[in-house]
Formats: C-alpha cells, structure tokens, sequence
C-alpha cells in the first residue's frame, strides 16, 4: 500500500514517513507544491495525507483538483481546528480530517480502517524480527512454520516492542498504547498479557524472545 | 427633572424676584398709591416672573428627560452624544459640546482598544497553529524512535499540548462570536477522550478508573467538553492521595443529565470551595502545590456558561473532591439556539 504525503513541513513530512514506513506501508512525496495535485496521482498512491496550509495554494484547493480526477481516500491533517475547517475539509471529498498535533496510533489506525474499506484486502500488515513473523491483520504469530493467535492485548505488546525492535519500553508506554479509548489497562492486566505472551512464544519454540530489563521494561 | 428640584436651584433669583416685588409694593404703598394698581402691578410681576420661569423649566424637563430616556434604552452608553439632539438654551449648549468632545475621545478610545485586541487575539490564533506543528514534528520523531528517553521527551510535549490547549480555549471562552460545535454523542466518549489525553499522568499516578452507567447520548460540543472534563482529571492527578481513584458516573435530573467527577484525592478546605471557579484563585491547595494557577476551573466554568452547561463542586476536606457536569437534555440546547 502507497501513501502519498502532501506537507510543506520538512520535519513532519521526514518522520511521517519513517512511522509508515515502520508499519509496513510505502511512502512518497514531493516538493512540486505547484502542481502537488498532478504529483500524488501520478505516483499512483492508495491513499494520500493532506496538510491545510501550503504554498501556492491551500489544502482545500489540492483536495478539490483531486476530487475532480479519482477518488483515491484522502485524509487531511491540519492544525486549523475550527470546525469550520473540518466541516469544509470533509464537504468537499476528504475522508476523514484530524487535527494537529495527533495521536500517531489514531493516525495508523484511522488510515488501516480507510484502507481496509475502500480495498478490502490488505497485503502488508506483516512485522518481521529476529525470524518471528507477526501478522497485524490476522493477529497471529508464526515461527519455523508454526503459528500461534493472540488476544488484542496481545497483539498490542508485541506491536509496538517489534515496532521498535531493540529498543526498550517502559511499562508505562505499553500500558498506555494498549489503552485505546475503551477500556483502562492496569498492571495487573498487563502483567497477564506478558506471561500468556510469553508462554505463547515460548510454545512455537521463542522462549526468551520477550526479554525483561528490570526496573527499565521490556524489549525484543 | 422635578419641580421641586428645579425650584431650589433657582431659589436666588426667586428670592431676590420676592425681594424686588415687596420693596416696589412698600414703594406705591408709601406714594399712597390706591390698593387696586398695587395688587395689578404685583400680579403683572409676578404673573411675567412665573410665566418664564416655568417656560424654562419646561424646554430644561423636556431636553433631559429625553436624554435620560435615551440613556436607559441605548445599549452603547458612550454613543449618546451622536443621536441626541442640540438644545435650544445655552448652558446646554456647552454641556452638550462638551459631551460630544468627550464621548468621541471614549469612542475612539474604545476602538483604538478593541482593534488592538482583535489583533492580538489573531496573532495568539496564529500563534496557536504555528506552535502545534513544531509539536507534532516532535511527537512523531519521540514515536519513530521509542526508547525511554524519548518517551520522557513525548510526556513533556503532552504538558506542552495542555498548555497549548489552555491558551486555545482562552482565547474561546472570552470571544463573543465563537460558536460551538453541537453533535451528538454519548458521556462515554466524552469522558474517553478526555482521559486517552492523561492516560500517561493516570498510569504513573498508578491510577483506577471506574466509569458507571456513562452510555447515555446527550448533544455537546466534544472538543469543549473532554477539555472541561480534562481540566477535571488533570486536578485531580494533581491533588491525589494513595491509592488513587477516579471515578465517573451519571445521574438522570429533570432536565438533564448530571456527570459526576468523584476522587480520593487531598480535598478542598471549606472555606476554600466558594471561590475556586474564580480566576486566579488558588487557595490553600495551590499554596502547598506550586504548580496551581487557578485559571483551569474558571476555564471549565466560563465555557460551561457559555455552552449552557452548569458546573459544581462539593468536596470533604482530606477524603476527596466531586465535580458535577449538568448537561441540560437535548431540547433545551436547542431552544438556547446552540
């Protein structure tokens, strides 16, 4: 799957694409702000993240050109969060608007769902480390051809410790990532999930893949 | 303007008027003059006296009773002096000049104020947007890169949105012509979104969370309300105790619903609890905690008023504080015109 950015700020436009890239997704964009329209089509993106603010002409205007020729699913990301930007973003054919500075899970989550709606399938929601293969979609795991489900908090650990493989994160972070809107996530249930995780791994032949740095947290 | 009033004020020129009369009557009295012309020439005096003095006491009445009617039905007080008329006597005259010349310094005055505010206001709106995008740059790079260094880093942006977010909704609740956003929506999401903001603060505080019966669709402004609810939490993170414990749950009123905010947290001295929606106040809390500034629940109570919302407090010094969010039911925002 190919996103195409459309953002004038260097930085932002940088690190964008790294987190996309880490997620599994392809990533381009351009520097042509007069004709950024023709550029994202051309690139032949799935899905296209739209700033408000450009040069030579706003966001809007890039996202009515667009409209004009396909219908490719474009999201806009703006720090003008009036409702009138919103409202107005979403009028004139965008997908769906967030607004700066944003949630970078909110983000990956809300271009899966774009994604999985307008193509249906997904090909490449697969994270790979040290021969452990984790697959988002299905949420199941795989090594030396043997597989394994895992339960959403499950799932969400191991995302985000494969996501930043060697690193390590504290237990605070994991807590955090894993409590998405609905339900609050204690120590307790997280202790849970590392031990059912941990005998998971260890059943398709991975004991120690899931190491403890004590006082610290948890990396692979 | 009363008769009586105005009499008083002319008491020098009635009694030299008096003065005058009685001196002419001694006058053809000591001439021999008969009674009869005495008592015409008296009553030709008095009757020129009394005629102009209620001449002018009438055109004086007329003038101010219309200024005074005037004033009590313009909105814009200073504006007075340019729809009210030039009297036809002449100390009026110069009062009336007078308070032109300085109503319209007022005037400009005003205009001179407000243009500088709507300036200033603009700039900080700017300033708001132009700030987010440096944070959100920073926030991307804290999650391409987790390590618990960066994640120290990315706790601290999230105060930095906070105040961001301060300063936003500062800027909202003083401006007359902001509108809100009214959709539909349930207390459930309202209280998620405002807590996913501090999920952070909640998990080191080693935070509970209980929510009860919060499944219920009201019509709010989201983004104004997680703020208000926001406010809410982030105090009681602030003033909490061991073991902390926040919990959310709903009553149905009469006309409305009532969200309850309830900790365990340190409490808020009696005396303390009348103020603490006022600006700047801080009270004995704030004097223990360095950190209060006493601008977050007169945020969430501005905003509440102008969302037509009511906001309340009650609390038990060292066993912990309850806000109460009314949300007024559906109905009733939409006669408010919301």
């Amino acid at each position: 799957m190919k996103i195409f950015i459309i953002e004038d700020e260097y930085a932002i436009r940088m690190e964008l694409g790294q987190l996309l890239l880490k997620y599994g997704y392809e990533c381009e964009s351009s520097e042509n702000f007069q004709n950024i329209g023709n550029e994202a089509l051309n690139s032949g993106a799935d899905l296209i993240l739209l700033d408000i603010n450009l040069p030579y002409q706003d966001g809007f205007q890039v996202c009515r050109d667009i409209r004009k020729q396909s219908n490719v699913p474009i999201i806009i990301l703006s720090s003008r969060n009036t409702d009138f930007d919103e409202l107005m973003g979403l009028n004139i054919g965008a997908d769906d608007y967030i607004s700066k500075p944003y949630n970078a899970q909110v983000l990956l989550a809300r271009i899966q769902k774009i994604l999985s709606r307008t193509y249906e399938v997904q090909s490449n929601a697969v994270l790979l480390h040290k021969g452990l293969t984790l697959n988002l979609l299905k949420a199941t795991i795989s090594y030396s051809g043997q597989e394994k489900e895992l339960s959403k908090n499950e799932l969400g650990i191991l995302r985000i410790l494969m996501v930043n493989k060697g690193n390590i994160i504290p237990r605070d972070a994991i807590i955090d990532e894993l409590w998405q809107s609905e339900e609050f996530i204690d120590e307790n249930t997280l202790n849970v999930n590392i031990v059912r995780l941990r005998k998971k791994l260890a059943e398709i032949g991975l004991p120690d893949y899931l190491i403890t740095k004590r006082g610290m947290g948890y990396f692979v | 303007m009363k008769f009586a009033d105005y009499f008083l004020d002319r008491i020098f020129s009635v009694i030299c008027f008096i003065t005058a009369a009685l001196l002419i009557c001694g006058l053809l009295w000591l001439i021999e003059i008969p009674k009869i012309f005495i008592i015409f020439t008296i009553t030709v005096l008095f009757m020129s006296f009394a005629i102009s003095f209620l001449w002018d006491f009438q055109r004086r009445r007329g003038y101010y009773n219309q200024i005074l009617n005037l004033l009590t039905q313009l909105d814009e007080k200073t504006l007075l002096s340019e729809i009210v008329m030039r009297p036809n006597f002449l100390d009026g005259q110069i009062i009336s000049d007078i308070l032109c010349q300085s109503n319209k310094y007022q005037n400009d005055k005003i205009a001179e104020i407000q243009q500088q505010n709507r300036e200033y206001r603009d700039f900080l709106d700017t300033w708001v947007h132009e700030i987010k995008t440096p944070i959100t740059s920073a926030r991307l790079i804290a999650e391409n890169e987790k390590n618990p260094v960066t994640l120290r880093i990315d706790d601290e942006l999230r105060k930095i949105e906070h105040f961001v977010d301060l300063v936003l909704y500062y800027a909202r609740s003083s401006d007359v012509e902001k509108d809100f956003k009214i959709e539909k929506t349930t207390v459930k999401e309202l209280v998620s979104m405002a807590l996913k903001n501090y999920s952070k603060a909640i998990i080191r505080a080693g935070g509970r969370i209980k929510m009860e019966q919060l499944d219920i669709p009201i019509c709010a402004d989201r983004k104004s309300c997680a703020f208000i609810i926001g406010q809410i939490i982030s105090n009681a993170i602030k003033y909490r105790q061991d073991d902390f414990t926040l919990s959310f749950f709903t009553q149905i009123e009469k006309n409305g619903i009532s969200l309850f905010i309830e900790d365990n947290g340190i409490g808020i001295d009696a005396a303390d609890l009348p103020r603490v929606f006022t600006k700047g106040f801080t009270g004995n809390n704030g004097r223990q905690f360095s950190k209060s500034t006493g601008i977050g629940l007169y945020l969430c109570k501005r905003l509440c008023d102008k969302m037509n919302m009511e906001i309340s407090i009650s609390s038990s010094l060292g066993r912990g504080t309850t806000l109460t969010l009314y949300f007024p039911a559906e109905s009733l925002l939409q006669e408010a015109g919301l």
